[in-house]
């Protein structure tokens, strides 16, 4: 498995396609931990397979989630993070370009 | 929450400056899914609540939060392959290797514990030696992962 890609890594793949540093993704959406080999095949159906929830609501039948791009201010970014934290499960969001640390509000949990 | 950073386009980590007077706008990048929640927990939550907005500071809808290509909006799965035929290429940076420092976060599911130490009452209450054993052994099952969850949580 060494030479995989570890999905909970390729949350990343927001801020790569749009070319922002910072990128959430809800645990939730992601439907797969499978590992793609480098030299190995990716199908469709992979690629479908690991993000395959969602559609666009407002412009017609297309399948999955739509990336979507906007600014926010510092004291949001926080709230979001906090919001993730109170949530937690499917709506705890994965998270590139950002790192943080906190308080944890019970003893069974890690602290970054 | 004790401290946030962000990564810079050189590479570096540096404080996030999460004061109200800070007017610095920061890109980000996520599904519609999510933009979806947001008035939604606004509204419940208004210490949550967040404003999308455009390059200029002005608050946007969430339709016009969407990325589109060509009039069809770019789904996330694009994005994942965008990633991965990068990745191949070789082109995705380094540190996108790694795991990156994240902590695994080891947890314990109250119900289990509930669980557990119901049969183990089940099995006491039970007056015959085979279910005193077994009842015996949840007990002690249940001291092992307390026990255990103790000394993980005690790791940074």
């Amino acid at each position: 498995m060494g030479e995989g890609i570890n999905l909970y890594n390729t949350v990343n793949l927001a801020g790569v396609f749009l070319n922002r540093f910072i990128a959430f993704e809800p645990s939730g959406h992601i439907k797969h931990s499978k590992y793609f080999r480098m030299s190995g095949n990716i199908t469709v159906y992979d690629a479908v397979s690991v993000i395959s929830l969602g559609g666009v609501p407002f412009t017609g039948p297309y399948l999955g989630w739509p990336l979507c791009s906007f600014y926010l201010y510092g004291y949001e970014i926080k709230r979001v993070l906090e919001m993730t934290l109170a949530m937690g499960g499917d709506f705890f969001l994965q998270i590139s370009g950002l790192r943080y640390t906190y308080t944890p509000l019970l003893g069974f949990r890690a602290i970054r | 929450m004790i401290s946030i950073e962000r990564l810079t386009q050189d590479g570096k980590w540096v404080p996030l400056d999460t004061s109200p007077s800070n007017t610095q706008l920061y890109g980000v990048g996520c599904n519609l899914e999510a933009v979806l929640l947001v008035p939604q927990l606004g509204e419940m939550y208004p210490v949550f609540k967040i404003t999308p907005k455009n390059s200029s500071g002005d608050p946007v809808s969430t339709e016009e939060t969407i990325v589109y290509n060509n009039s069809a909006p770019v789904p996330d799965h694009v994005g994942f392959v965008k990633f991965l035929s990068d990745y191949l290429n070789g082109t995705v940076p380094s540190v996108y290797n790694s795991t990156q420092d994240r902590v695994r976060v080891w947890q314990i599911d109250p119900s289990l514990l509930f669980a557990i130490s119901g049969v183990g009452q089940l099995l006491v209450s039970q007056s015959n030696a085979l279910s005193l054993t077994l009842g015996g052994i949840a007990c002690i099952l249940l001291i092992m992962v307390v026990a255990a969850a103790a000394i993980l949580t005690k790791k940074p």
